[in-house]
């Protein structure tokens, strides 16, 4: 019998709508304009703004970078989007150089925060200053130092602060922390999560002599408060800066700060009770790359459960997993997994806690900059997230178990640790 | 060798230890050291992994500049490390690095890295070296940021000193390093540059100082100060009160914070004002929280909304509910929106009492609140608004009923259906039978068969198509029997989407060929065509005879599905029915469908020969010709040239025999160049004549790409993952960073390139003449777009000039096919560069600059991409 192609089953949509969504309380200001600003259009923010061109309502009016063939791009890119499209008072993109510009505007009501990490804290700080709603990305800084400044700062002034943490909008990460919290999994012992680390190597591989600074490349305002060195390309070459302590801590804070994020979410514990830490590490030496490159740690706390944080494999797998006493779970990008497997089948009762439901980071924080509420990401998650990679890594620099205490965020006694909480700032920069 | 002290947990398990690690992983493990000789140890740290020697290290440290090797200060750090809990390998350490840094020699470089360790390993003993270096400017802001970290009063007073002479940028960063210190006694120097250029920096140093005495000092600044200065002042008091409520003195806090509260043209400092007030008065701040709650400004209202948030108590909720009698149309909506997102439980009574509010916005925000604060019985209330309600309060009211049923479990739903139905509440029996489909409530599956049996119209269509979704394999039967019981079209044809969905889950095929078999025998006529229709979706010789049986039957209906049924069998064993069927079957549609059935199954073209006489339209023609050219014989091209010489589809013939020789040029050279002499007989085009040419010359002229299997002569960049279904090649993409792009080994210079492509999700392209780039694309050069919803084939330049070539808004709607397969083609000529989609232009760049040579590449960019390409495939040079 010949082959032909097969005419397969239809698949049936199964009439598995999601429940519908909570009308939300304020319906007012749902047509007010949200002008947008970009700061950092690289390949991450240009992606991160590309969800907010399809928003309805959303115009992006301001792209920022210090190269300015990526804000050229940016600019174009947007205008290009708009082109046909906008409406009549729409006076197209502006492309800056300084960040303080674009906050000096009226019509910006909220900005993607997106440079290097370095520069993460001083915008947000700026931004709530001149009184904006922001979409940061992760991790919120480069000390724990910066994360509570921010921390205070959005609270502080009432700001709607979305962390680009945006695997809390992706439906498999929901259901898994959904399952710990709600007792699905039994109490809960461990939480192992697992982030890459090594895998990402520098590309460029050759000398690192200074070299001239490009044209149209505002050097100074790239490093800011980082310590002035002499401009070499492999400081910005992809993964260049992500492996360079002067502007990331590594992905010990970078990556980690994901599935930390997912750990906080389905275990909130982790944060409510002071806290043992050990970690070993080792770090990086080629070209100019210096940070971590694979780690190990561990957190103990007084009620027996523990949270195991390292790089891929060694030992945790990517992502986060739950292991309770009657289960467990293990979710990442694309895939979640469930022993036994049938939890996966689980429907939530009335009396089950939900998680926020968001389906898409960016359009989540329009919503919440209209109905002036917190987004999936608020600002305390992206700080539980963003500082336990950065104790991790100091726990490993000083080499010996530490006390934290996660209310008070202070070490028990260390003053050499505690020293490492923060980072001076090159003048005139501060937070 | 020293041994490492086991630092972790007894267990210890889950750590490797340390030569097992892969790569250029040198693992650090810590080292306890008590009362060891510095040699030893120094020894010791290089068998654990240190990268150099640390005499070396040091020696290399001394004439270290920027651009070399940076081994050493890595090595160093490292030693940091290692003695952290070393004291006097520590104090041995830093004194080394302290000796380098005084050498005049020492280039800026190493000085720089050693600030940054003194950073953290820096005492009072070194405070006055830094002190001196302040003073030199290659070096002082890095002396600077040393300072700034060790912790005391020397190193305060050292920063304090430095103001007199600091100038410039330096100057400012002393100042924030005061600031950052929260030095008490820099309170009056900073005071004192208020009215000075230093004054924005000095202000910002005082609000982190956080005393009673800085937030004076701002004070005053405030009533001396232009007002370029008064919103940074008024933030760094924020500051001030900020501290001064964590510090414990709530009264110095609280009169920032009420100062703040009324600067009535600036929301931002009235937000962190009730913020503040909030935390320093809890529950007596209230009544400020409420009054805000009904602001003109929305961010206020919509601070204080999130503030409300923390008032747990009743007393709270008793005043909002106070006030909700007395307050205007606004307030009380504001109130109620408070009320429902706390869910204050004594909230439900005045909030249902305002359902019947004259004032719309009210009444629609009780409905709505409803959803949140309500119970059981409030479903009745909503219910009946639901049904009798108009416009917005209608919307509104099924709005909440679903907030309400969230809230609901599914065995009280099944109750209420149960009374629903019961009461004959035909729209809420709907409405919660649709819910339980929603939640996948398999134990409601009997209730709903039940129901589908007894009751009629909207009910028993509804449980019908909540069975399709819920039911289990074994319940087939039963849907099978609502066929045959159904009342009317409409209920057959639920019942009929019911059993096909739920077929579609039935993994065995006795249990879903059985019971259909079963029902036919002695089914109504006319209830055999949906059963044969739901066989149809199976095959096999059994199934086979059945339909052969209807399709040469009596029955009208019974014979349309069966033939139809057959017309779309997946495998040739219903080739011999569907050639009777398209020379014997009594309407002109089912000969039609049968023939194309039977074109498609044929294979061979000793078959299709079978099928010659029949083809007669246009349109046949066209089909014949097609699968002609799937047939790989010499054979199916002496067919096809026969219809060289007809006018209707003499083009198409053309190209079938050319797809044919190129298929076959390789195996049966004579056959071929008797075929394209008689393709060059009919004169055609110049660019299929050289192919005709060619292909007679025994030359290929299509080179395919793509073998239709495998990813042979592709080459992934690591990102997002590629496979062959389905003789298509498809793209799924990651999250990583970056673009997914698939490069062809080979590079091509000109070419004319055709693809079909088809895209789920996602934004994607395929490059042309493109270039591998280490960069977060790893791709630069112009590719022909592809996106789910616009700009499809237009030419967009990525790493470079972004938009060369947008498709023309004139191009007809159809160029493009979402969701379906898409031809198009590229021809690059030099600089002449055309794009063609589905038969319509939609780039002709007659001298773009660009490369003139590169790869072919697939590309994804970004997550969430679902893309497919196929039949990719460049014309052989002449």
């Amino acid at each position: 019998m010949a082959a032909v192609s097969r005419r397969g089953f239809v698949r049936s949509a199964a009439a598995a709508a999601a429940a519908p969504f909570i009308l939300p309380a304020a319906a007012r200001g749902a047509n007010e304009r949200v002008g947008v600003g970009l700061l950092g259009s690289g390949g991450q923010g240009t992606g991160v703004m590309r969800g907010f061109l399809g928003q309805q309502g959303v115009q992006v009016v301001a792209v920022c970078d210090v190269q300015e063939g990526r804000r050229n791009a940016a600019r174009t890119l947007v205008n290009n989007h708009y082109g046909s499209r906008a409406e009549k008072d729409y006076k197209g993109c502006e492309a800056y150089n300084d960040f303080r510009e674009v906050l000096a505007r009226d019509d910006v009501d909220a900005v993607i925060i997106a440079p290097q990490d370095h520069w993460h804290a001083i915008m947000c700080i700026r931004a709530a200053e001149a009184g904006k709603d922001m979409y940061c990305e992760k991790p919120l800084g480069v000390s724990v130092r910066e994360c509570q400044a921010i921390r205070d700062a959005i609270r502080g002034y009432g700001r709607v602060f979305q962390t680009g943490t945006q695997q809390r909008s992706d439906r498999r990460f929901r259901q898994a922390c959904e399952l710990a919290r709600n007792g699905y999994l039994g109490k809960l012992r461990t939480v192992k999560v697992g982030a890459p680390g090594p895998s990402y190597q520098p590309s460029y591989r050759g000398p690192i002599a200074p070299e001239p600074v490009p044209k149209g490349f505002d050097y100074e305002m790239f490093v800011g408060p980082a310590p002035m060195k002499p401009w070499h390309r492999a400081r910005l070459d992809w993964p260049g800066w992500y492996l360079i302590w002067d502007y990331c801590v590594g992905f010990i804070c970078n990556w980690g700060v994901h599935h930390l994020d997912i750990a906080h979410w389905g275990c909130p514990a982790l944060a409510a009770a002071p806290f043992e830490l050990a970690c070993t590490a080792d770090y990086r030496n080629l070209g100019l790359t210096d940070n971590v490159n694979g780690w190990s740690a561990e957190f103990a706390y007084p009620s027996g459960l523990r949270m195991l944080f390292s790089d891929n494999g060694h030992p945790c797998a990517q992502g986060c997993r739950f292991e309770g006493d009657e289960g467990w779970v293990h979710v990442d990008r694309g895939s979640i997994a469930a022993d036994p497997p049938s939890l996966l089948q689980t429907a939530f009762q009335p009396g089950d806690l939900r998680l926020q439901h968001s389906d898409h980071h960016q359009a989540d924080f329009v919503e919440a900059v209209r109905k002036r509420s917190d987004p999936v990401s608020p600002v305390e998650a992206g700080h539980l997230a963003s500082y336990y990679g950065m104790l991790a890594d100091i726990a490993a620099r000083v080499r010996r178990r530490l006390r934290w205490d996660p209310i008070a965020e202070r070490f028990e006694s260390d003053p050499e640790a505690t020293r490492l909480l923060s980072r001076p700032m090159r003048a005139p920069w501060t937070l | 060798m020293v041994s490492p002290a086991p630092v972790f947990s007894p267990e210890g398990a889950c750590y490797i230890s340390p030569g097992q690690r892969p790569g250029n992983r040198r693992p650090t493990q810590p080292v306890a050291l008590k009362g060891r000789n510095i040699i030893l140890a120094l020894l010791a740290a290089a068998a654990f992994g240190a990268t150099m020697e640390p005499k070396q290290a040091f020696e290399q440290l001394r004439s270290y500049d920027y651009g070399q090797d940076i081994s050493p200060l890595v090595a160093i750090e490292a030693l940091v490390d290692q003695s952290s809990n070393a004291a006097a390998q520590r104090k041995e350490l830093t004194a080394q690095l302290v000796a380098i840094l005084q050498e005049p020699k020492t280039p800026i470089a190493a000085k720089q890295f050693i600030c940054r360790m003194l950073e953290r390993i820096g005492t009072d003993e070194h405070v006055p070296l830094l002190a001196t270096l302040l003073a030199e400017p290659q070096i002082a802001d890095d002396a600077r940021r040393a300072l700034e970290q060790i912790p005391g009063d020397a190193a305060s007073a050292a920063l304090r000193d430095a103001l007199a002479k600091a100038q410039g940028d330096f100057r400012t960063g002393v100042i924030n390093s005061i600031g950052e210190r929260r030095d008490r006694k820099a309170v009056e120097p900073l005071a004192k540059l208020i009215g000075t250029p230093d004054a924005k920096a000095a202000i910002r140093a005082l609000g982190k100082i956080g005393t009673a005495e800085a937030a004076a000092a701002l004070t005053r600044g405030r009533d001396a100060s232009p007002t370029e200065l008064a919103e940074a002042l008024c933030h760094a008091q924020l500051r001030c009160a900020d501290a001064l409520a964590a510090a414990g003195d709530a009264k110095a806090a609280d009169a920032i914070y009420l100062d703040a509260l009324g600067q009535k043209e600036h929301v931002l400092f009235r937000i962190a004002a009730l913020a503040g007030l909030v935390k320093t008065r809890r529950e007596k701040a209230a009544p400020m929280a409420i009054e805000a709650l009904t602001d003109p400004n929305p961010q206020l209202r919509g601070a204080a909304r999130a503030l409300a948030r923390q008032f747990a108590g009743k007393e709270f909720a008793a005043s909002l509910l106070s006030l909700l009698k007395k307050a205007d149309a606004q307030a009380q909506v504001a109130i109620i929106e408070t009320l429902a997102e706390r869910r204050d439980a004594a909230a439900l009574e005045p909030v249902t009492k305002l359902t019947e509010s004259l004032d719309d916005p009210v009444r629609l925000a009780a409905i709505r609140a409803l959803g949140q604060l309500g119970n059981r019985t409030t479903l009745d209330l909503l219910a009946r608004l639901a049904a009798e309600g108009t416009g917005a309060a209608q919307q509104t009211a099924k709005e909440a009923i679903a907030t309400l049923r969230e809230r609901s479990t599914s065995p009280e739903m099944v109750v209420a259906l149960a009374g629903a139905v019961n009461k004959g509440e035909t729209a809420l029996a709907v409405e919660l039978i649709d819910s339980l489909a929603a939640r996948r409530f398999r134990d409601a599956v009997p209730m709903l068969n039940s129901f589908a049996s007894r009751q009629g119209g909207e009910v028993r269509l509804a449980c019908l198509k909540a069975l399709g979704a819920l039911a289990e394999p074994n319940h087939f039967p039963f849907l099978i029997d609502h066929i045959l019981t159904a009342k009317d079209e409409a209920e057959a044809k639920a019942a009929e989407d019911a059993a096909t969905k739920l077929a579609s889950r039935i993994t065995r095929r006795t249990d879903r060929v059985g019971p259909l078999m079963e029902a036919m025998k002695g089914a109504d006529a006319g209830k055999v065509p949906a059963l044969l229709r739901l066989l149809g979706r199976d095959s096999g010789p059994d199934i086979l005879a059945v339909m052969r049986k209807w399709a040469g039957g009596t029955h009208e209906a019974a014979r349309d599905a069966a033939v139809r049924a057959l017309a779309d069998w997946p495998s040739d064993e219903a080739a011999d029915d569907l050639l009777k069927l398209a020379k014997e079957a009594k309407e002109p549609t089912h000969r039609a469908i049968a023939l194309r059935g039977y074109l498609r199954l044929a294979g061979t073209a000793k078959r299709l020969e079978q099928a010659a006489p029949l083809i007669k339209a246009r349109e046949d023609k066209l089909a014949f010709l097609a699968a002609l050219a799937e047939a790989r014989e010499p054979a199916a091209l002496a067919i096809a040239t026969r219809y060289l010489s007809d006018d209707q589809v003499r083009a198409e013939a053309i190209l079938a025999c050319l797809k044919l020789a190129d298929a076959l040029v390789g195996t049966d050279k004579e056959a071929v160049k008797a075929a394209m002499q008689k393709v060059l007989d009919t004169r055609p085009e110049k660019a299929l004549a050289d192919r005709a040419q060619a292909l007679s010359e025994g030359r290929r002229t299509i080179v395919p790409l793509f073998d239709g299997k495998t990813l042979s002569g592709w080459a992934s960049n690591g990102i997002g993952k590629w496979s062959v279904e389905g003789a298509a090649i498809v793209g799924n993409g990651t999250h990583k960073p970056g673009y997914g792009i698939l490069f062809s080994e080979k590079q091509y210079k000109d070419f004319t390139l055709r693809f079909k492509y088809k895209v789920l999700a996602g934004n994607a392209g395929f490059y042309i003449r493109a270039e591998k780039l280490p960069t977060s694309e790893g791709v630069r050069g112009l590719q022909v777009e592809i996106d789910p919803e616009k700009d499809n084939a237009g030419l967009f330049e990525v790493g470079g000039r972004a938009w060369v070539a947008k498709p023309d808004g004139k191009l007809p709607k159809d160029h493009f096919k979402p969701r379906d397969w898409n031809d198009v083609e590229v021809v690059a000529q030099g600089r002449h560069l055309t794009v063609t989609m589905n038969g319509h232009k939609t780039v002709d760049l007659p001298n773009d600059p660009g490369r003139t040579e590169g790869f072919f590449a697939l590309g994804m960019h970004g997550g969430g991409v679902h893309v497919m390409f196929k039949d990719i495939e460049v014309l052989a040079a002449p």
